[in-house]
This record gives C-alpha cells, structure tokens and sequence, in this order.
C-alpha cells in the first residue's frame, strides 16, 4: 500500500497532466491567433446563457481539485491548489452574477495588450506544470 | 473519502451558487434562461454535458437508500434523463422551459429549493465527514 506522501504526490501528478496541456494549448492559441480569440471571447461576452454555463463547469472543475487536491507545501504543487481556488472563485462569480462578469470581462478584452500577456502567462505556467507532470 | 461525502461536496456549493442567482438576480436570471432556451445548439451542449456527468454519478452511486444520499442518486438520475431529452428532442425543453418560466413565482420556488437542498448537501459534505470504519463499527457495538 502506498504512503500518503506518494498518494497525494500521484494526485499532484495526475491533476497536473490533465490542467497543464490545457493552459498551454488556450497560451498558445492566444498569443497564435489573437483575432479570433478576440472575437471569440467578445461573443462569448454578447450573452448570459454561455457565462453561466461556464460558471457551472468551472465551479464544479474548481471543487474537484480543492476537495482532492488541498495541499499547500513550498512547492509546486501549490500552483495546482491556487490553480483550483481560482477556477471556483471565477465559477462562482459567473453563476451569482453574469451581468458583472460581462462587465469585467468587457473591460479586458478591450485592454489592447491582454491576450499577448495572458497568452504568455499560461503558456509559461502551462509549460511548467505539463513538464513537472509529466517529466520531472 | 466515501463518495456520496465527495459528491455532495461538488453538488452542494453549486445548488448554492445558482439558488442565490435565481432568488438574487431574477432579471438577469430570466433574459439568460429565455435566450438559452431558443437556442437549440446550447441546449444540445447541455445535453451532451448533463448526460456523462449523470452517468457517472449513478455508475458510481446508485443508492436508493432511505438517507440523504438518495438525494444524490435521484440528482444522477435526473441529469441522465433530462441529458437524453435534451440530446434527444431540445424542443420539448424549449417549450417546457418556456412554460415553466411564465410561472411569475419560477424563480422563487426554484431558487429556494436549490438553496434548501445545496445547504443539505453541503452540510453533510463538508461539516459531517464519514466516520473511519474502526469508529463506525465500535459505535455500533456500544449501541
């Protein structure tokens, strides 16, 4: 039977093979393809129904990994709880008030640089946890 | 972790969350789930989300009980069912939700029930944690 070191250490791994190739893909697509992130995330705003029905998936993706993945060592994988706190901190913000997401979200996507610095922040948090997870 | 724990705690906070909205942002709450509901392609999708999740909840925890975890398998089991019809026929649901929403007291009534059951769950989840084997079975010798 394994420690509980290694079973929370395979749970790290496991959460992070399956978050870190996204980030990196939605960091590569932004810095990529900027325009049609553009105007993707600009329909995406245009309405309620899409912000609310992210807001449910990312609630429910955020409270997968705090209730199994709720480890705040000086490590890496603190990354990974940040990671989850976020999610469903921003599902919950979408399910309880969609109208200020769009408002937020509005005032970003405006902003003429975010999807370069987005782009690159989760291409190089992607990058990093894809490689601790599945190489290191 | 005993999974009806687990699943009421991924369960409960969400009913929370979307009670809130429906009984604090009724306005908003009604223009979304009308445009959402002419909308085939987004009832589809939901369709093709509910339906996996259901699934998983009643491979995992079919348990018909009488004890809250029921709570969970009829929640499972009616993601599956609304999934397929949403899958299957997206307007019966449009014209469903339609009628549901020219009900005046929809939001009320919903909101209030997702936020009595999202509590419980919750509740059960987080602040009444399954009991270790060893401790569950000196309980029930000492009773």
């Amino acid at each position: 039977m394994p420690a509980k070191g290694q079973d929370t250490m395979q749970q790290s791994l496991t959460i992070a093979r399956l978050i870190g190739p996204v980030l990196t893909a939605i960091g590569i697509g932004m810095l990529a393809n900027e325009a049609v992130y553009r105007q993707m995330a600009m329909q995406f705003l245009s309405g309620y129904p899409f912000i609310y029905f992210s807001g449910i998936l990312a609630l429910v993706a955020g409270l997968y990994i705090i209730n199994v993945h709720n480890i705040w060592t000086r490590d890496w994988r603190s990354l990974i709880t940040a990671i989850g706190w976020i999610i469903t901190c921003i599902g919950t913000f979408r399910i309880l008030a969609p109208q200020f997401a769009i408002f937020v979200g509005g005032s970003i996507v405006a902003t003429s640089g975010f999807f370069i610095c987005a782009g690159a922040i989760l291409l190089c948090l992607g990058g990093f946890i894809t490689f601790k997870g599945y190489v290191a | 972790m005993e999974r009806s724990h687990f699943l009421a705690k991924l369960i409960g906070p969400v009913c929370i969350a979307g009670g809130l909205g429906m009984l604090f942002n009724t306005t908003v709450y009604r223009a979304m789930f009308e445009r959402a509901l002419h909308d085939h392609m987004f009832i589809y999708l939901s369709g093709v989300i509910a339906l996996p999740i259901g699934l998983a909840i009643v491979i995992l925890h079919n348990d018909w009980k009488w004890h809250w975890p029921l709570i969970i398998t009829v929640f499972g089991w009616l993601a599956v069912i609304g999934g397929l019809v949403r899958m299957i026929a997206p307007q019966v649901i449009e014209s469903y939700g339609l009628s549901l929403l020219s009900s005046p007291n929809f939001f009320v009534i919903d909101g209030g029930v997702a936020v009595l059951l999202g509590v419980l769950l919750s509740y059960f989840g987080y602040l009444d944690p399954p009991q270790p084997a060893g401790r569950r079975s000196s309980l029930r010798r000492r009773r």
